[in-house]
């Protein structure tokens, strides 16, 4: 059989100064051993795979995340890397670390004991049309585009198409007092990424505490009592800092 | 209580969501050809509270599919790279 070439494929950083096992990991159907490479109070968890490159689709991204949960029960300060990384020896990742080192050290006692919280906030359409129907202005301009073709209508659709938008920034902004404003101030830190699809009006990330991690699921509650019947909640977690933590590497060109 | 969290690796939309572009991100190059690391410029911004989200919905939508399509993704280096250079 011919001899694969291998590397090392990175999961996450975490801040240990001992050796630490975090198990197997079945790998593109072969089981890996998950081990630690380390310089100073760093480390990065990683295993050692066939030297390609990993498509992201569904099982190995899910695979991905699951090591890192997995090393989160274990260890209260993670660093997670993106998906898809492999190096070509654990001499790399060593230099690679060595270089992160200033960056892991002014990070891991901000994200220490920290989790994230994912809140999305999603319009129900019932509530989405009854706001839209208290705008005369825009059930006018609506019969006005129903009353011509669509090449004659153009212009009016896109005036309709504003006026639709203006409404739904004014919902995302009472979304965004009256819940997100309200959770940012019992987070460590928080985020408000751009939602991701229309009927969207919050997406937003919450680092938090683990020891309030409780008392926050409770204030998201009674946030949640407040809006049922209007919106929907999808809150997630508990996830590594992705939205706390954001470091670019490139290469250069020798 | 009325909202359970779901677990964190259970969504594959929240996943996906989180590990292509955030935490540590590495420019496409690096992924296999790594000759000589010690050419990485580390230029990286530790950023409490701000990341800015470079994936766009679209390319998400696309990505929910059990086996995700080369083209639905920013994996050529070419392209990664654009979006890098902010």
């Amino acid at each position: 059989m011919e001899q694969q070439e291998t590397g090392i494929y990175i999961f996450c950083g975490v801040e240990a100064t001992n050796e630490e096992g975090f198990g197997h990991v079945e790998f593109e159907g072969e089981k890996r051993a998950i081990f630690t490479i380390h310089y100073e109070n760093a480390a990065m968890v990683a295993t050692e795979v066939p030297m390609k490159i990993y498509h992201p689709n569904k099982e190995n991204l899910m695979m991905h995340q699951q090591v890192i949960s997995r090393v989160m029960d274990k260890n209260d300060t993670v660093i997670p890397i993106s998906f898809g990384n492999v190096f070509n020896s654990k001499g790399d990742v060593e230099v690679l670390l060595q270089n992160l080192h200033p960056q892991f050290t002014e990070l891991f006692p901000k994200i220490k004991g920290k989790i994230e919280l994912g809140l999305k906030v999603i319009g129900k359409k019932e509530w989405l049309e009854k706001r839209v129907n208290q705008h005369p202005e825009i059930d006018e301009m609506t019969r006005t585009v129903q009353a011509k073709s669509k090449e004659a209508g153009y212009y009016d659709r896109i005036k309709l198409g504003g006026k639709a938008q203006e409404l739904f920034n004014q919902l995302q902004s009472e979304v965004k007092t009256d819940i997100f404003e309200q959770l940012e101030e019992k987070a460590e830190a928080a985020k408000d990424n751009d939602p991701i699809s229309e009927t969207m009006l919050l997406n937003a990330s919450f680092l938090v505490d683990r020891e309030k991690e409780e008392e926050f699921d409770e204030l998201v509650n009674e946030a949640h009592e407040r809006w049922k019947e209007q919106v929907e909640f999808n809150y997630t977690g508990p996830w590594p800092a992705y939205n706390f933590i954001n470091i670019r590497l490139t290469v250069e060109e020798a | 209580m009325a909202v359970q969290k779901t677990a964190d690796s259970s969504s594959l939309a929240e996943v996906i969501d989180r590990i292509l572009d955030k935490g540590i991100v590495i420019d496409a190059y690096a992924r296999v050809s790594v000759v000589g690391i010690e050419i990485l410029t580390v230029e990286a911004r530790v950023v409490i509270a701000s990341v800015d989200t470079w994936l766009r919905y679209a390319e998400a939508v696309g990505l929910l599919r059990d086996e995700v399509e080369e083209e639905g993704l920013p994996q050529q280096s070419n392209e990664r790279n654009a979006q890098f250079s902010i």
